[in-house]
């Protein structure tokens, strides 16, 4: 039986990769991805560029053309990289021409690196007018291999070797601000619109995560209010109401009177004719000093036939003369708003 | 469900309006966006007050006044500090026809240590105006624009308990963004325990550069996100970059007097309409 499981075990032999792999995933922002595991590392990126990579993932001049990839042509295009080691790095603007594993080489000095690399390229096709930007691009990787390892490109740097135009004088504007540059050609429309497409991928989930509810509460906030509190009559079945008593009681002895006072609000006015709840209501507003409201809460409860409330309404008044001689008679027409 | 607080007389101000610029981002222009509507305005026949709640003065020298000149003894340091000065003794014409000021001057950066221990603190400025309009020998103003400090301080705090309405100007970038929404905190915060009034009326774009693209995208996306969750809030108008509002402010005056015929100062008069006309729309929510 040994035997035969030692057999098998042999049969099944798996190929073992060892070193760190990586993965290499490719993508046009108008067509969907492609991804390709190299690996290890020291082997198979030791020789290949940035073209090689691009024209083995078949995206050299068809996305459907997978051989022959050493034949095919590769068209103008700028390689934004990212590297995913661990962490998202920056994309990079690079030249074909770029060895690969330059791109790696920070991430595989890490004496904790992951196994698995992740090269990120995004591909950008150049416009003719994106011609100088080619031009710069190859100028700074021949003076980048002159320099020493690396071939990357800095946004920075490429604008300065540009020679970016001083912008014109700041005007003020007036009327609706315009999506695009005044520029007719509808190159520099494209290539203005890839200039934007990132710059809003970048800050589209940045400004989406910021909460501005908070100014608004005042605009809304009354309706969010009675919403909320028809939410919660709604949701008084008899249980409930039960737990929000038990929650209420245990806050007033808690001495939290304002937190019992919310949910004796609410009993309330899910159940009107309740005299308990009005009686609990008075006794909770007399403690918080809001006689007013006690006086009102005690009156209800009384003509609901509460025993208590009578007493309770007795005491009141002789803690508080000058307030309830105010309204007299009248204390049973009063409806104070507990809002 | 009552609206108590609205319906209460004691928080109205017999139809005046409070507008108060606030944003917690420093340099966003809310100085200029409040003289300079608040100029609009006055041109465009309205009565205004404008109530400078900075320690820095600014609103004051735009409109003319010195901040610590004899003359304007009594400011809006004064005003928080002094319980029993009233509104009316720290109100000063201005160059501007329908246009007053509350001036400020440095002492107001002390009025955080000075008001820390008093009774009532957040609440100084609301009942003075309260009062002002209370009372029947007092002048008429159509709307009150008070310029709060780049601070959510006591001073800041008095402005957003005393307006009826807010103004947030803001530039296109994404840290004026996230003042706005630490802003946004402080409203919410105030609304639950200090029972106020106060509503937003409308997001200013300032300072917009109309060359760059970052400002294009932040203004759309923020325009968007504000339209989609609660409605038509961003003011139409955008202020641009412009070099007369700086030349406007080293002269002393507000842009819509030192270049009436500038982009920025049609722009202001542009926003000051908008805003009046905001104001008018709202106004059925006070009953």
């Amino acid at each position: 039986m040994v035997r035969s499981l030692i057999s098998r075990l042999r049969g099944r032999r798996r190929r073992v990769v060892y070193g760190p792999q990586v993965l290499v995933s490719m993508e046009r922002p108008w067509e969907p991805g492609r991804v390709r595991r190299f690996g290890p590392v020291d082997e198979v990126l030791g020789t290949l560029t940035v073209g090689d990579l691009v024209r083995s993932m078949g995206q050299a001049d068809s996305p459907d053309k997978g051989d022959d990839a050493a034949q095919q042509k590769l068209l103008p295009a700028r390689y934004d990289i990212q590297v995913m080691s661990g962490g998202e790095s920056e994309f990079r603007s690079v030249d074909a021409d770029c060895p690969a594993a330059s791109l790696l080489a920070e991430a595989l000095a890490e004496p904790d690196h992951p196994q698995v690399h992740q090269l990120r390229i995004r591909i950008m096709p150049l416009q003719p007018e994106d011609e100088q930007h080619r031009t710069a691009l190859t100028r700074h990787s021949d003076q980048a291999a002159e320099d020493g390892p690396g071939c990357v490109l800095d946004e920075e740097d490429l604008e300065q070797q540009m020679g970016v135009a001083a912008r014109p004088p700041a005007q003020a504007v007036t009327a609706e601000p315009p999506q695009a540059p005044a520029e007719s050609s509808s190159a520099g429309l494209r290539g203005y619109m890839r200039k934007t497409d990132v710059l809003r991928a970048e800050l589209l989930p940045k400004i989406e995560a910021l909460d501005f509810s908070g100014l608004f509460v005042g605009n809304f906030g009354l309706q969010a209010r009675a919403l909320d509190k028809a939410h919660r009559v709604s949701l008084l079945d008899p249980e409930t109401a039960n737990r929000y008593l038990m929650a209420a009681n245990q806050h007033r002895r808690d001495g939290e009177y304002h937190k019992a006072l919310h949910y004796y609000k609410t009993l309330v006015t899910h159940d009107p004719d309740n005299e308990d709840f009005w009686f609990l209501l008075g006794k909770t507003a007399a403690d918080l000093g809001r006689v007013k409201q006690a006086a009102h809460a005690f009156s209800t409860a009384k003509r609901l036939g509460h025993g208590r409330a009578k007493e309770e309404l007795a005491a009141l008044r002789e803690r508080h003369p000058e307030v309830i001689e105010k309204t007299g008679d009248l204390l049973s027409l009063w409806r104070p708003t507990y809002d | 469900m009552g609206n108590s607080y609205l319906a209460n007389p004691e928080y109205s101000y017999g139809g005046m309006r409070v507008v108060c610029f606030a944003n917690e981002k420093g340099g966003v222009a809310k100085t200029t966006s409040c003289v300079n509507i608040a100029a609009a305005l006055a041109r465009q026949g309205k009565s205004v007050l404008c109530i400078d709640m900075d320690a820095q003065a600014n609103a004051t020298l735009a409109l003319g006044l010195e901040p610590d000149a004899p003359e304007t003894e009594w400011e809006t340091f004064s005003l928080l500090t002094d319980t029993r000065l009233a509104l009316e003794r720290v109100i000063f014409p201005t160059m501007i026809e329908n246009l007053d000021v509350v001036p400020a001057d440095r002492q107001l950066s002390n009025a955080e240590k000075v008001l820390i221990s008093e009774v009532g603190r957040e609440t100084r400025l609301r009942t003075k105006l309260r009062d002002f309009a209370k009372s029947v020998f007092t002048k008429r103003y159509d709307v009150v624009l008070v310029d709060c400090p780049p601070s959510l301080d006591l001073v800041t705090l008095n402005a957003l308990v005393a307006a009826t309405d807010m103004v947030v100007p803001v530039q296109p970038k994404l840290y004026s963004l996230k003042g706005m929404a630490r802003l946004g905190e402080t409203v919410a915060t105030i609304h639950s325990q200090l029972n106020v009034q106060i509503k937003l009326l409308g997001i200013l774009v300032c300072m917009f550069d109309r060359t760059a693209s970052l400002d294009v995208i932040v203004h759309k996306l923020l325009r968007d996100k504000i339209s989609r969750e609660y409605g038509d809030f961003v003011f139409r108008t955008v202020i641009g970059k412009s070099v007369a509002v700086s030349e406007a402010e080293t002269d002393g005056r507000p842009v819509v007097l030192h270049s009436p015929g500038s982009s920025a100062a049609r722009a202001y008069e542009q926003v000051a309409q908008e805003l009046w006309e905001r104001l008018g729309r709202s106004q059925h929510m006070y009953g």
